[in-house]
């Protein structure tokens, strides 16, 4: 496991296990950030690299073969690799929330992620094909979805809920109780107050406060944060909802 | 530009493994003492002396260890068989500090890094010379630290971010993926960089500055969002 000091309190996803064989979905950043922290505080094997067949851009990838996704359950059968999807906020999680549900149809199971120096309590819910980077601390009865970035030194509160697709930048810091709902995304340094609610689809930008709930598919940003009058499906460019 | 771990991929990442050697830490102020404390306890250097400029010398000595004028160093700790680390006050970085470090580098000193044993660096990152990482940082993938740097504890650099050289980044500040921040600058306690933002060479962010665009240098930032204070 990585370096410095284990913490004492270990959530299943910390343990040591044999490891899996895993297929990583992308062929950008985010996927060789995910191959740095698969090789290094996992006992998994990463052993391909995929996308979808347009995207690919050479035949291999951080050393690794690239398949296509189309072909993925012929040359990794579902039964002996597990996938993690690794693509970034694009499309305000739309592309990454496309990819997990392809090869979840594709009878895949993906593997999720807590780093070795994130301190989660152990009785912490955590989905599939989540991602949970050093410095993170994940309290008290917090639950976190399906297809979720959670940041460096980000920290989620007691008994928060973190709902599927969502993605939180580096120190975020989501107090107690709150709900952030589907694919929203939470900027570097951003704030969310004990008890509220940010609805789904909402922008919240790099370093805004947010201390009344927010209404969905919209752009925040300061301190206070106030909405900027921005749909953030037109900032995000998703198209097709 | 060092390499912090030469593991291959699979292997568990190991404190970076610098090479053990015998430091005089060129400064005698507070600094220099924080410098001292960690090289001693939580690196593999052994910190031999202390160095300072003839008109700062007040005492033979310093934290127990001897303190020589900045004219003899290179005649009684060789540059061939000891390294150097210079520590003057971070709010000297951009320019005491700089022309400090330039003497010792133009004497022909190699300059200790230092990264603490519970900062977390994946292998990827690399950091240059003179250059200090305190407790809880994170650098993340392909992160690029230059000279002459302080990151200050629990801050996070990014993935594939780049700090320039002679920066001084203060406690907690976040930078999101592909920022960069330019030569020279102070980066405030609890700031924060948006991803892909990058920071011009020479600026000030005061603490808690909220950066969602590029800055233009030499200028003092403040707020959320950053607006310009004044020229430096």
């Amino acid at each position: 496991m990585g370096v410095g000091q284990l913490t004492e309190v270990r959530h299943p996803l910390q343990a040591l296990s044999a490891g899996e064989r895993v297929v990583i979905v992308g062929t950008g950043e985010t996927a060789a950030v995910a191959f740095e922290y698969f090789c290094h505080d996992t006992p998994h094997e990463v052993v391909a690299f995929s996308a979808e067949a347009p995207f690919i851009e050479a035949d291999s990838y951080c050393g690794l073969p690239v398949v296509p996704l189309d072909e993925l359950a012929d040359a990794y059968p579902a039964a002996a690799t597990r996938v993690f999807v690794a693509v970034a906020l694009v499309q305000l999680n739309r592309v990454r929330r496309r990819l997990y549900r392809a090869v979840k149809a594709a009878g895949f199971d993906c593997v999720s992620y807590v780093s070795s120096h994130a301190v989660v309590t152990p009785n912490v819910k955590i989905g599939e094909n989540s991602f949970v980077q050093e410095h993170a601390a994940l309290q008290y009865g917090a639950r976190v979805g399906d297809n979720v970035f959670v940041g460096s030194g980000t920290c989620l509160g007691y008994r928060s809920v973190v709902e599927d697709d969502c993605y939180a930048g580096p120190h975020v810091t989501v107090g107690d109780f709150c709900r952030v709902g589907r694919a929203s995304f939470l900027g570097a340094n951003s704030c969310v107050a004990d008890g509220r609610l940010v609805a789904e689809d909402c922008i919240i930008g790099a370093g805004a406060v947010i201390l009344k709930d927010t209404a969905a598919r919209q752009v925040y940003l300061g301190n206070p944060a106030r909405p900027l009058g921005r749909d953030s499906f037109e900032t995000f460019g998703v198209t097709g909802g | 530009m060092t390499r912090h771990s030469e593991a291959p991929p699979g292997a568990a990442q190991k404190i970076p493994a610098a090479p053990a050697g015998r430091v005089v830490i060129v400064g005698a102020g507070e600094w220099a003492a924080v410098v001292f404390e960690h090289l001693r306890h939580d690196s593999p250097y052994e910190p031999v002396a202390f160095c300072a400029a003839e008109e700062q010398l007040s005492a033979d000595g310093y934290r127990g260890l001897p303190l020589v004028p900045l004219a003899d160093l290179a005649r009684t700790y060789p540059p061939d068989r000891y390294l150097a680390f210079v520590a003057v006050a971070p709010s000297q970085l951009s320019q005491a500090g700089r022309r400090l470090y330039a003497t010792v580098k133009g004497a022909g000193y190699t300059c200790a890094s230092y990264i603490s044993s519970r900062a977390f660096a994946l292998r990827t990152a690399r950091i240059g010379e003179n250059t200090f990482v305190h407790q809880r940082v994170a650098l993340q993938h392909g992160v690029r630290v230059g000279d002459n740097v302080v990151i200050g504890s629990g801050t996070c650099i990014g993935h594939s971010a780049v700090v320039a050289d002679d920066c001084f980044v203060g406690p907690r500040v976040a930078t999101a993926g592909f920022c960069r921040i330019g030569r020279g600058c102070l980066v405030g306690a609890n700031s924060c960089v948006d991803a892909a933002v990058s920071v011009a060479d020479g600026c000030v962010l005061r603490p808690g500055t909220v950066v969602l665009k590029d800055t233009r240098p030499h200028l003092v930032y403040t707020g959320n969002p950053a607006r310009p204070e004044a020229q430096v």
